[in-house]
């Protein structure tokens, strides 16, 4: 198999490990359908804004 | 204040506490345990047997996409054997990936590279399908057991 290597931003790797975690978690502890897809968007968003929060907390670090 | 606690006792003599109804449960299905290896060993396996096909779609998507987006990070797969407690633990929670991390050199041919932020967070990514798997794979063993719908 040919090396396959993905060149992914810090946000782009951000938004994927969102995703896949947040469905994950929704499936492992809610019930119902739409309880699911309410507690995967709302983890896949709080993913988002405390990754981007401490992002930006940990800038003045860097310069 | 308990006034009578004469009553109390009869209650709990008249139903069996949880505990040893789930335990009745766990003995009642002995495919339990083999359900969680096969949900272990490929994702979603557990859950396609208990025809939960919905999960097991969900979760053979999470573990798929989190292990292969590790992988074509070029993250760091940790070997069985290693000096370092650390090591230990990365090998546990990859090795959690079942099927994916077995197939880790097929799929990360190129081999690891931490020197840079992208095959770091590969390395988080691979760990993070395991501990995934392992979730899932106590979750189709519970629901085999009884202790879940």
């Amino acid at each position: 198999m040919a090396a396959t290597i993905v060149r992914l931003s810090h946000f782009s790797a951000l938004l994927l490990f969102a995703f896949f975690a947040s469905l994950a978690l929704a499936c492992l502890t809610q019930r119902t359908t739409v309880e699911r897809i309410r507690y995967a968007a709302w983890s896949f968003f709080l993913f988002l804004a405390i990754g981007i929060g401490i992002g930006w907390l940990m800038y003045p670090l860097s310069h | 204040m308990n006034d009578n606690p004469g009553n109390e006792v009869i209650a709990s003599e008249a139903q069996p506490s949880p505990t040893v109804a789930t335990h009745a449960a766990v003995r009642a299905n002995p495919l339990a345990m083999p359900m969680a290896i096969a949900a272990w060993m490929v994702p979603g396996l557990g859950h396609l047997m208990l025809r939960r096909r919905g999960r097991a779609i969900t979760f053979f998507a999470a573990v798929a996409g989190l292990a292969v987006t590790g992988y074509v990070m070029r993250g760091n797969v940790f070997p069985l054997r290693s000096n370092d407690p650390f090591g230990t633990l990365g090998f546990l929670a990859d090795a959690g990936s079942g099927v994916f991390y077995l197939f880790s050199r097929v799929f990360e041919a190129a081999g690891p590279d931490v020197s840079r932020a992208a095959g770091d967070y590969g390395t988080r990514f691979i760990a993070a399908a395991g501990v995934v798997n392992i979730l899932s794979a106590i979750d189709a063993y519970e629901i085999a057991s009884g202790r879940r719908s």
